[in-house]
């Protein structure tokens, strides 16, 4: 992990997985829910759920793609196979 | 009975939406600490203002849900003696009806705690009926 972006992609990638199953679950209920006030506000919680999953995921990604970006130009700096290097 | 029937698929649906917003609380509980030991940045401190915010909501719905299932299940147990639901589509007056479902009263800032009759303001003590006219 990069200490200037300060995140464990692992971890987001684990919330992410955790934050869909409740996402679906609760977009089933709403569908069962009489109250349409309250099927609506399932709905919205669902739908931020599914958001945060997907943000979640995102972080992950680009602090993946920052890691891999990070430790190529470590090892093109320090490679003895350039000069000067 | 198919009435019943209905009532008892109601109460039986909302047991299940209580506890389904249960689980969902607690879980939403440990990704936030998981994702505050794992995400220690100004986007990552947004993220889980989010998720607080959700989980709020999450637990406002399931205690408004556990209080429609505890009054439609009534003091009996009995699914047809509950009265009126929380959520009644009837409008209360008073300066507390902010809309058809709300049902009046006085509602505690940040708290999802109703007031479930109708009797408002202060009740002032009344004196003992007079007997001959006289004072005692």
């Amino acid at each position: 992990m990069r200490p200037d972006l300060r995140r464990d992609p692992d971890a987001l990638d684990r919330a992410a997985d955790a934050l869909s199953g409740p996402a679906a679950a609760l977009d089933r209920a709403a569908a069962e829910v009489p109250d349409p006030d309250r099927a609506l506000r399932l709905r919205r919680v669902a739908e931020e759920l599914t958001s945060l999953a997907a943000a979640a995921r995102r972080a992950a990604a680009t602090t993946r793609a920052a890691d891999g970006d990070a430790a190529r130009g470590f090892t093109g700096l320090h490679d003895p196979a350039r000069p000067g290097a | 009975m198919p009435a019943d029937d209905g009532v008892q698929r109601q109460a039986a649906a909302l047991r299940e939406l209580v506890g389904e917003l249960d689980d969902t609380a607690r879980l939403l509980t440990g990704v936030r600490d998981a994702v505050t030991a794992a995400w220690d940045d100004a986007a990552g401190r947004e993220w889980t203002g989010r998720l607080d915010l959700v989980g709020r909501e999450v637990r406002r719905l399931a205690d408004e849900a556990a209080q429609d299932r505890a009054y439609r299940d009534g003091p009996a147990g009995d699914g047809a003696s509950g009265g009126p639901a929380v959520h009644d589509e009837a409008p209360a007056a008073g300066p507390g009806a902010g809309g058809p479902q709300d049902p009046g009263g006085v509602r505690a800032p940040g708290l999802p705690g109703l007031r479930t009759t109708g009797r408002r303001g202060v009740v002032a003590p009344a004196l003992p009926p007079l007997t001959d006219g006289a004072p005692r």
